[in-house]
Protein backbone atom coordinates (compact mmCIF):
# COMPACT_ATOMS: atom_id res chain seq x y z
CA UNK A 1 0.00 0.00 0.00
CA UNK A 2 1.36 3.36 -0.96
CA UNK A 3 2.23 5.63 1.84
CA UNK A 4 -0.23 8.57 1.43
CA UNK A 5 2.32 11.04 2.76
CA UNK A 6 4.92 9.92 0.24
CA UNK A 7 2.32 10.16 -2.53
CA UNK A 8 1.40 13.67 -1.45
CA UNK A 9 5.04 14.72 -1.40
CA UNK A 10 5.61 13.26 -4.88
CA UNK A 11 2.53 15.07 -6.22
CA UNK A 12 3.59 18.30 -4.64
CA UNK A 13 7.15 18.00 -5.96
CA UNK A 14 5.82 17.24 -9.45
CA UNK A 15 3.54 20.26 -9.35
CA UNK A 16 6.39 22.51 -8.24
CA UNK A 17 8.62 21.04 -10.92
CA UNK A 18 6.01 21.67 -13.61
CA UNK A 19 5.51 25.21 -12.36
CA UNK A 20 9.25 25.90 -12.49
CA UNK A 21 9.48 24.51 -16.02
CA UNK A 22 6.50 26.64 -17.05
CA UNK A 23 7.99 29.81 -15.56
CA UNK A 24 11.38 29.18 -17.17
CA UNK A 25 9.73 28.52 -20.54
CA UNK A 26 7.69 31.72 -20.31
CA UNK A 27 10.74 33.76 -19.36
CA UNK A 28 12.86 32.26 -22.12
CA UNK A 29 10.13 33.01 -24.61
CA UNK A 30 9.81 36.58 -23.37
CA UNK A 31 13.58 37.05 -23.58
CA UNK A 32 13.65 35.73 -27.16
CA UNK A 33 10.78 38.04 -28.08
CA UNK A 34 12.58 41.04 -26.55
CA UNK A 35 15.77 40.23 -28.46
CA UNK A 36 13.83 39.84 -31.70
CA UNK A 37 12.07 43.14 -31.09
CA UNK A 38 15.37 44.88 -30.33
CA UNK A 39 16.87 43.52 -33.54
CA UNK A 40 13.79 44.57 -35.52
CA UNK A 41 13.84 47.96 -33.87
CA UNK A 42 17.41 48.54 -34.95
CA UNK A 43 16.57 47.39 -38.48
CA UNK A 44 13.60 49.76 -38.78
CA UNK A 45 15.42 52.69 -37.21
CA UNK A 46 18.17 52.33 -39.81
CA UNK A 47 15.61 51.97 -42.60
CA UNK A 48 13.78 55.14 -41.51
CA UNK A 49 17.05 57.05 -41.14
CA UNK A 50 18.28 55.92 -44.60
CA UNK A 51 14.94 56.80 -46.15
CA UNK A 52 15.11 60.33 -44.76
CA UNK A 53 18.75 60.93 -45.58
CA UNK A 54 18.78 59.43 -49.06
CA UNK A 55 15.68 61.47 -50.06
CA UNK A 56 13.76 59.13 -52.26
CA UNK A 57 16.56 56.80 -53.32
CA UNK A 58 15.39 54.17 -50.90
CA UNK A 59 11.66 53.70 -50.33
CA UNK A 60 10.27 52.94 -46.90
CA UNK A 61 8.57 49.58 -46.94
CA UNK A 62 5.99 48.31 -44.51
CA UNK A 63 7.47 45.51 -42.39
CA UNK A 64 6.97 41.96 -43.50
CA UNK A 65 8.73 40.29 -40.58
CA UNK A 66 6.65 38.38 -38.09
CA UNK A 67 5.73 40.66 -35.22
CA UNK A 68 7.27 43.62 -37.05
CA UNK A 69 4.19 45.79 -37.45
CA UNK A 70 4.05 46.84 -33.80
CA UNK A 71 7.79 47.54 -33.61
CA UNK A 72 7.71 49.48 -36.89
CA UNK A 73 4.83 51.59 -35.64
CA UNK A 74 6.72 52.32 -32.41
CA UNK A 75 9.87 53.36 -34.33
CA UNK A 76 7.91 55.61 -36.67
CA UNK A 77 5.98 57.06 -33.74
CA UNK A 78 9.23 57.92 -31.93
CA UNK A 79 10.76 59.38 -35.09
CA UNK A 80 7.75 61.59 -35.79
CA UNK A 81 7.78 62.91 -32.23
CA UNK A 82 11.37 64.06 -32.75
CA UNK A 83 11.14 65.34 -36.33
CA UNK A 84 10.03 68.63 -37.76
CA UNK A 85 9.91 70.18 -41.21
CA UNK A 86 10.26 68.47 -44.53
CA UNK A 87 11.57 65.20 -43.14
CA UNK A 88 8.45 64.83 -41.01
CA UNK A 89 6.16 65.44 -43.97
CA UNK A 90 8.12 62.96 -46.10
CA UNK A 91 7.85 60.29 -43.45
CA UNK A 92 4.10 60.77 -43.22
CA UNK A 93 3.86 60.55 -47.00
CA UNK A 94 5.88 57.34 -46.96
CA UNK A 95 3.52 55.86 -44.36
CA UNK A 96 0.60 56.71 -46.62
CA UNK A 97 2.28 54.95 -49.55
CA UNK A 98 3.25 51.94 -47.44
CA UNK A 99 -0.35 51.44 -46.39
CA UNK A 100 0.22 52.08 -42.68
CA UNK A 101 -2.11 55.06 -42.66
CA UNK A 102 -4.72 53.10 -44.59
CA UNK A 103 -4.59 50.30 -42.03
CA UNK A 104 -5.15 52.79 -39.21
CA UNK A 105 -8.04 54.40 -41.07
CA UNK A 106 -9.66 50.98 -41.42
CA UNK A 107 -9.10 50.34 -37.71
CA UNK A 108 -11.03 53.49 -36.85
CA UNK A 109 -14.12 51.58 -37.91
CA UNK A 110 -13.32 48.58 -35.71
CA UNK A 111 -15.94 47.36 -33.29
CA UNK A 112 -13.26 46.94 -30.66
CA UNK A 113 -12.83 50.13 -28.67
CA UNK A 114 -9.13 49.60 -27.90
CA UNK A 115 -8.39 49.15 -31.62
CA UNK A 116 -10.18 52.37 -32.50
CA UNK A 117 -8.35 54.19 -29.73
CA UNK A 118 -4.95 52.87 -30.81
CA UNK A 119 -5.64 53.82 -34.43
CA UNK A 120 -6.78 57.33 -33.43
CA UNK A 121 -3.66 57.78 -31.27
CA UNK A 122 -1.46 56.68 -34.19
CA UNK A 123 -3.15 59.08 -36.60
CA UNK A 124 -2.66 61.86 -34.04
CA UNK A 125 1.10 61.23 -34.30
CA UNK A 126 1.13 61.16 -38.13
CA UNK A 127 -1.81 63.29 -39.18
CA UNK A 128 -2.68 62.55 -42.77
CA UNK A 129 -5.17 64.16 -45.13
CA UNK A 130 -6.21 60.68 -46.23
CA UNK A 131 -7.70 60.17 -42.78
CA UNK A 132 -9.69 63.39 -42.65
CA UNK A 133 -13.16 61.97 -43.36
CA UNK A 134 -12.69 58.96 -41.09
CA UNK A 135 -11.42 61.21 -38.27
CA UNK A 136 -14.37 63.55 -38.63
CA UNK A 137 -16.77 60.60 -38.33
CA UNK A 138 -14.93 59.42 -35.22
CA UNK A 139 -15.56 62.70 -33.45
CA UNK A 140 -18.87 61.05 -32.50
CA UNK A 141 -17.22 57.92 -31.10
CA UNK A 142 -18.70 56.67 -27.84
CA UNK A 143 -15.21 56.52 -26.31
CA UNK A 144 -13.99 59.90 -25.12
CA UNK A 145 -10.28 59.10 -25.54
CA UNK A 146 -10.87 58.09 -29.16
CA UNK A 147 -12.80 61.31 -29.78
CA UNK A 148 -9.98 63.38 -28.29
CA UNK A 149 -7.28 61.50 -30.23
CA UNK A 150 -9.25 62.14 -33.45
CA UNK A 151 -9.54 65.81 -32.51
CA UNK A 152 -5.77 65.93 -31.98
CA UNK A 153 -5.19 64.30 -35.34
CA UNK A 154 -7.52 66.77 -37.06
CA UNK A 155 -5.80 69.70 -35.31
CA UNK A 156 -2.52 68.43 -36.75
CA UNK A 157 -3.88 68.71 -40.30
CA UNK A 158 -3.56 72.49 -39.98
CA UNK A 159 -6.78 73.23 -41.80
CA UNK A 160 -8.71 76.31 -40.60
CA UNK A 161 -12.07 74.71 -41.41
CA UNK A 162 -11.33 71.93 -38.93
CA UNK A 163 -10.82 74.27 -35.97
CA UNK A 164 -14.53 74.50 -35.18
CA UNK A 165 -15.26 70.74 -34.98
CA UNK A 166 -12.05 70.24 -32.96
CA UNK A 167 -13.01 72.92 -30.45
CA UNK A 168 -16.55 71.55 -30.27
CA UNK A 169 -15.16 68.18 -29.13
CA UNK A 170 -12.86 69.97 -26.68
CA UNK A 171 -15.75 71.89 -25.17
CA UNK A 172 -17.91 68.78 -24.85
CA UNK A 173 -15.09 66.79 -23.20
CA UNK A 174 -13.39 69.30 -20.92
CA UNK A 175 -15.24 68.32 -17.74
CA UNK A 176 -14.59 64.61 -18.19
CA UNK A 177 -11.03 64.78 -19.48
CA UNK A 178 -9.33 68.15 -18.96
CA UNK A 179 -5.89 66.59 -19.56
CA UNK A 180 -6.97 65.14 -22.90
CA UNK A 181 -8.50 68.46 -23.92
CA UNK A 182 -5.29 70.25 -22.93
CA UNK A 183 -3.39 68.01 -25.36
CA UNK A 184 -5.84 68.91 -28.14
CA UNK A 185 -5.43 72.62 -27.42
CA UNK A 186 -1.65 72.31 -27.32
CA UNK A 187 -1.71 70.64 -30.75
CA UNK A 188 -4.06 73.29 -32.11
CA UNK A 189 -1.88 76.04 -30.67
CA UNK A 190 1.09 74.86 -32.74
CA UNK A 191 -0.75 75.37 -36.00
CA UNK A 192 -3.65 77.77 -35.31
CA UNK A 193 -2.68 79.84 -32.24
CA UNK A 194 -5.09 82.65 -33.05
CA UNK A 195 -7.99 80.17 -32.91
CA UNK A 196 -7.39 79.72 -29.19
CA UNK A 197 -7.44 83.45 -28.56
CA UNK A 198 -10.64 83.85 -30.58
CA UNK A 199 -12.40 81.08 -28.68
CA UNK A 200 -11.35 82.51 -25.33
CA UNK A 201 -12.92 85.80 -26.34
CA UNK A 202 -16.30 84.13 -26.91
CA UNK A 203 -18.66 83.05 -24.21
CA UNK A 204 -18.87 79.33 -23.64
CA UNK A 205 -17.86 76.62 -21.23
CA UNK A 206 -16.06 78.21 -18.25
CA UNK A 207 -13.86 75.12 -17.91
CA UNK A 208 -12.73 75.40 -21.55
CA UNK A 209 -12.07 79.11 -21.24
CA UNK A 210 -9.91 78.53 -18.17
CA UNK A 211 -7.93 75.86 -19.99
CA UNK A 212 -7.53 78.16 -23.02
CA UNK A 213 -6.16 80.92 -20.78
CA UNK A 214 -3.68 78.48 -19.24
CA UNK A 215 -2.51 77.14 -22.61
CA UNK A 216 -2.08 80.63 -24.06
CA UNK A 217 0.00 81.60 -21.03
CA UNK A 218 2.08 78.42 -20.93
CA UNK A 219 2.92 78.70 -24.61
CA UNK A 220 3.47 82.46 -24.29
CA UNK A 221 1.27 83.13 -27.30
CA UNK A 222 1.62 86.86 -27.78
CA UNK A 223 -1.43 86.85 -30.07
CA UNK A 224 -3.44 85.89 -27.01
CA UNK A 225 -2.37 88.87 -24.89
CA UNK A 226 -5.28 91.04 -26.00
CA UNK A 227 -7.95 88.57 -25.02
CA UNK A 228 -6.19 87.75 -21.72
CA UNK A 229 -6.37 91.45 -20.86
CA UNK A 230 -10.11 91.56 -21.68
CA UNK A 231 -10.71 88.50 -19.54
CA UNK A 232 -9.23 90.24 -16.46
CA UNK A 233 -12.59 91.98 -16.09
CA UNK A 234 -14.47 88.66 -15.84
CA UNK A 235 -16.43 87.56 -12.77
CA UNK A 236 -14.89 84.10 -13.04
CA UNK A 237 -12.09 84.34 -10.47
CA UNK A 238 -10.35 81.19 -11.67
CA UNK A 239 -10.34 82.51 -15.23
CA UNK A 240 -9.00 85.88 -14.12
CA UNK A 241 -6.22 84.22 -12.11
CA UNK A 242 -5.15 82.14 -15.10
CA UNK A 243 -5.27 85.15 -17.40
CA UNK A 244 -3.14 87.14 -14.95
CA UNK A 245 -0.66 84.27 -14.76
CA UNK A 246 -0.63 84.04 -18.55
CA UNK A 247 0.18 87.74 -18.94
CA UNK A 248 3.10 87.27 -16.57
CA UNK A 249 4.36 84.33 -18.62
CA UNK A 250 4.07 86.32 -21.86
CA UNK A 251 6.00 89.04 -20.06
CA UNK A 252 4.89 92.24 -21.76
CA UNK A 253 5.90 95.15 -19.51
CA UNK A 254 2.85 97.13 -20.70
CA UNK A 255 0.67 94.78 -18.67
CA UNK A 256 2.28 95.74 -15.36
CA UNK A 257 -0.23 98.56 -14.58
CA UNK A 258 -3.18 96.19 -15.17
CA UNK A 259 -1.67 93.55 -12.95
CA UNK A 260 -0.85 96.15 -10.33
CA UNK A 261 -4.50 97.27 -10.31
CA UNK A 262 -5.53 93.64 -9.83
CA UNK A 263 -3.10 93.17 -6.94
CA UNK A 264 -4.40 96.30 -5.20
CA UNK A 265 -8.08 95.43 -5.73
CA UNK A 266 -9.13 94.13 -2.31
CA UNK A 267 -12.49 93.07 -3.69
CA UNK A 268 -10.72 90.36 -5.65
CA UNK A 269 -9.99 87.00 -4.05
CA UNK A 270 -6.49 86.47 -2.58
CA UNK A 271 -5.99 83.76 -5.17
CA UNK A 272 -6.41 86.25 -8.02
CA UNK A 273 -4.25 88.85 -6.31
CA UNK A 274 -1.55 86.22 -5.71
CA UNK A 275 -1.52 85.41 -9.44
CA UNK A 276 -1.11 89.13 -10.19
CA UNK A 277 1.76 89.33 -7.68
CA UNK A 278 3.50 86.38 -9.28
CA UNK A 279 3.17 87.90 -12.74
CA UNK A 280 4.53 91.25 -11.58
CA UNK A 281 7.62 89.37 -10.39
CA UNK A 282 7.95 87.67 -13.78
CA UNK A 283 7.57 90.95 -15.69
CA UNK A 284 10.07 92.63 -13.38
CA UNK A 285 8.61 96.11 -13.21
CA UNK A 286 10.02 97.95 -10.15
CA UNK A 287 6.93 100.19 -9.98
CA UNK A 288 5.18 97.20 -8.35
CA UNK A 289 7.51 97.09 -5.34
CA UNK A 290 5.44 99.31 -3.08
CA UNK A 291 2.22 97.38 -3.74
CA UNK A 292 4.01 94.08 -3.22
CA UNK A 293 5.46 95.32 0.06
CA UNK A 294 1.91 96.10 1.21
CA UNK A 295 0.77 92.68 0.09
CA UNK A 296 3.35 91.10 2.43
CA UNK A 297 1.16 92.27 5.30
CA UNK A 298 -1.89 90.41 4.02
CA UNK A 299 -3.06 87.66 6.28
CA UNK A 300 -3.66 85.30 3.39
CA UNK A 301 -0.57 83.11 3.39
CA UNK A 302 -0.53 82.39 -0.36
CA UNK A 303 -0.84 86.04 -1.36
CA UNK A 304 1.89 87.13 1.07
CA UNK A 305 4.31 84.41 -0.05
CA UNK A 306 3.70 85.21 -3.70
CA UNK A 307 4.36 88.88 -2.99
CA UNK A 308 7.59 87.97 -1.19
CA UNK A 309 8.78 85.80 -4.07
CA UNK A 310 7.92 88.52 -6.58
CA UNK A 311 9.99 91.02 -4.58
CA UNK A 312 12.90 88.58 -4.61
CA UNK A 313 12.77 88.70 -8.43
CA UNK A 314 12.82 92.48 -8.60
CA UNK A 315 16.52 93.00 -8.11
CA UNK A 316 18.20 95.15 -5.50
CA UNK A 317 15.16 97.31 -4.73
CA UNK A 318 13.01 94.24 -4.22
CA UNK A 319 15.57 92.71 -1.86
CA UNK A 320 15.75 95.94 0.12
CA UNK A 321 11.98 95.81 0.54
CA UNK A 322 12.29 92.27 1.85
CA UNK A 323 15.03 93.31 4.29
CA UNK A 324 12.73 96.04 5.63
CA UNK A 325 9.92 93.50 5.99
CA UNK A 326 12.20 91.30 8.11
CA UNK A 327 11.86 93.96 10.80
CA UNK A 328 8.06 93.97 10.65
CA UNK A 329 6.10 94.01 13.89
CA UNK A 330 3.95 91.17 12.50
CA UNK A 331 5.31 87.68 13.03
CA UNK A 332 3.63 86.24 9.95
CA UNK A 333 5.26 88.86 7.72
CA UNK A 334 8.69 88.01 9.15
CA UNK A 335 8.09 84.29 8.59
CA UNK A 336 6.98 84.79 4.95
CA UNK A 337 10.08 86.81 4.23
CA UNK A 338 12.35 84.36 6.05
CA UNK A 339 10.97 81.50 3.93
CA UNK A 340 11.80 83.34 0.70
CA UNK A 341 15.21 84.62 1.78
CA UNK A 342 16.31 81.19 3.07
CA UNK B 1 39.42 64.67 -43.88
CA UNK B 2 36.31 63.48 -42.08
CA UNK B 3 35.63 64.74 -38.60
CA UNK B 4 34.57 62.51 -35.76
CA UNK B 5 31.34 63.53 -34.07
CA UNK B 6 29.92 62.16 -30.83
CA UNK B 7 26.12 61.88 -30.72
CA UNK B 8 24.71 61.46 -27.22
CA UNK B 9 21.00 60.80 -26.70
CA UNK B 10 19.12 58.16 -24.73
CA UNK B 11 16.71 57.65 -27.65
CA UNK B 12 18.09 55.16 -30.16
CA UNK B 13 15.75 56.63 -32.78
CA UNK B 14 17.25 60.08 -32.39
CA UNK B 15 20.79 58.70 -32.44
CA UNK B 16 20.05 56.79 -35.63
CA UNK B 17 18.46 59.80 -37.36
CA UNK B 18 21.26 62.15 -36.42
CA UNK B 19 24.03 59.62 -37.16
CA UNK B 20 22.61 58.82 -40.61
CA UNK B 21 22.49 62.50 -41.49
CA UNK B 22 26.02 63.20 -40.26
CA UNK B 23 27.46 60.10 -41.96
CA UNK B 24 25.83 61.20 -45.22
CA UNK B 25 27.62 64.52 -44.72
CA UNK B 26 30.92 62.66 -44.59
CA UNK B 27 31.54 62.57 -40.85
CA UNK B 28 32.50 59.65 -38.67
CA UNK B 29 29.99 59.14 -35.86
CA UNK B 30 30.27 57.54 -32.43
CA UNK B 31 27.23 57.17 -30.19
CA UNK B 32 26.52 57.38 -26.48
CA UNK B 33 23.33 56.28 -24.74
CA UNK B 34 23.64 58.30 -21.57
CA UNK B 35 25.57 61.14 -19.98
CA UNK B 36 28.24 58.98 -18.38
CA UNK B 37 29.03 57.20 -21.62
CA UNK B 38 29.06 60.56 -23.44
CA UNK B 39 31.62 61.95 -21.02
CA UNK B 40 33.80 58.85 -21.23
CA UNK B 41 33.77 58.79 -25.04
CA UNK B 42 34.42 62.52 -25.28
CA UNK B 43 37.56 62.05 -23.18
CA UNK B 44 38.82 58.87 -24.83
CA UNK B 45 37.78 59.22 -28.47
CA UNK B 46 38.54 62.95 -28.85
CA UNK B 47 35.69 63.87 -31.18
CA UNK B 48 35.75 67.17 -33.06
CA UNK B 49 32.23 68.03 -31.95
CA UNK B 50 29.51 66.70 -29.65
CA UNK B 51 25.76 66.63 -30.34
CA UNK B 52 24.26 66.29 -26.89
CA UNK B 53 20.73 65.84 -25.61
CA UNK B 54 19.82 67.89 -22.56
CA UNK B 55 17.79 65.18 -20.84
CA UNK B 56 19.67 61.91 -20.38
CA UNK B 57 19.98 59.25 -17.70
CA UNK B 58 22.94 58.98 -15.31
CA UNK B 59 24.30 62.46 -16.14
CA UNK B 60 22.18 65.12 -17.79
CA UNK B 61 23.43 67.23 -20.67
CA UNK B 62 24.26 70.26 -18.54
CA UNK B 63 26.43 68.22 -16.19
CA UNK B 64 28.26 66.70 -19.15
CA UNK B 65 28.93 70.18 -20.54
CA UNK B 66 30.12 71.39 -17.16
CA UNK B 67 32.61 68.54 -16.80
CA UNK B 68 33.85 68.88 -20.36
CA UNK B 69 34.48 72.58 -19.83
CA UNK B 70 36.36 71.87 -16.60
CA UNK B 71 38.72 69.45 -18.34
CA UNK B 72 41.68 71.03 -20.10
CA UNK B 73 41.59 68.64 -23.06
CA UNK B 74 37.89 69.23 -23.77
CA UNK B 75 37.47 72.82 -22.63
CA UNK B 76 37.11 74.10 -26.19
CA UNK B 77 35.24 71.11 -27.62
CA UNK B 78 32.35 72.44 -29.75
CA UNK B 79 28.96 71.35 -28.41
CA UNK B 80 25.55 71.42 -30.09
CA UNK B 81 22.78 70.81 -27.59
CA UNK B 82 19.33 69.37 -28.32
CA UNK B 83 16.85 71.13 -26.07
CA UNK B 84 13.13 71.02 -25.35
CA UNK B 85 11.19 73.35 -27.61
CA UNK B 86 10.37 76.66 -25.95
CA UNK B 87 12.61 76.05 -22.98
CA UNK B 88 14.22 79.38 -22.31
CA UNK B 89 15.81 77.90 -19.17
CA UNK B 90 17.62 75.27 -21.25
CA UNK B 91 19.01 77.86 -23.63
CA UNK B 92 20.06 80.30 -20.92
CA UNK B 93 21.56 77.57 -18.77
CA UNK B 94 23.53 76.24 -21.70
CA UNK B 95 24.77 79.69 -22.70
CA UNK B 96 26.14 80.12 -19.19
CA UNK B 97 28.02 76.84 -19.48
CA UNK B 98 29.41 77.57 -22.93
CA UNK B 99 27.28 75.52 -25.33
CA UNK B 100 28.06 76.64 -28.88
CA UNK B 101 24.81 75.97 -30.69
CA UNK B 102 21.22 74.87 -29.99
CA UNK B 103 18.70 72.75 -31.75
CA UNK B 104 15.23 72.65 -30.20
CA UNK B 105 13.31 69.39 -30.48
CA UNK B 106 11.35 68.55 -32.64
CA UNK B 107 14.12 69.12 -35.15
CA UNK B 108 14.94 68.78 -38.80
CA UNK B 109 18.05 66.62 -39.37
CA UNK B 110 18.93 68.85 -42.34
CA UNK B 111 18.88 71.91 -40.14
CA UNK B 112 20.94 70.11 -37.50
CA UNK B 113 23.44 69.21 -40.20
CA UNK B 114 23.72 72.88 -41.18
CA UNK B 115 24.23 73.94 -37.57
CA UNK B 116 26.91 71.31 -37.07
CA UNK B 117 28.71 72.49 -40.21
CA UNK B 118 28.48 76.10 -39.12
CA UNK B 119 29.79 75.30 -35.64
CA UNK B 120 32.68 73.27 -37.01
CA UNK B 121 33.69 75.99 -39.43
CA UNK B 122 33.35 78.70 -36.78
CA UNK B 123 35.38 76.88 -34.16
CA UNK B 124 38.07 75.78 -36.58
CA UNK B 125 38.67 79.41 -37.48
CA UNK B 126 37.60 79.04 -41.12
CA UNK B 127 35.72 81.99 -42.65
Amino acid sequence: MTDPLAAAVICFASAVGLLVVFIVAVRLRARRRRRREQALRQLYEEAVARFLVLEGEEPLRAPSEHGGAGVFRSVVHDALLELAGRERDRLIQALEQAGTVGADIADLASRVRSTRRRAADALAVYPSELAREALLRCLDDEDIQTRLACARALAGLRAPELVEPVLAVAEASVDQSPGGVAEVLLTLARFEPSALAERLGESGSPALRRLLASVIGELRLAEGSGVLREVLASDDEELVARAARGLGQIGDAHDAPRLLALLEDRLRSPFVRAAAARSLGLIGDPSAIRALEWALREEDWWLAVRAARALAELGELGREALERAKLSEHAWVRSHVAAVLA
Amino acid sequence: MSTRILVADDSSTVRRLVAARLIADGHEVIEARDGEEALELALTERPSLVVLDKVMPKLDGFEVVRRLRENETTRDLPIVMLTERGSEEDVLGGLDLGVDEYMPKSFSPRELSARVARTLSRTSGSP
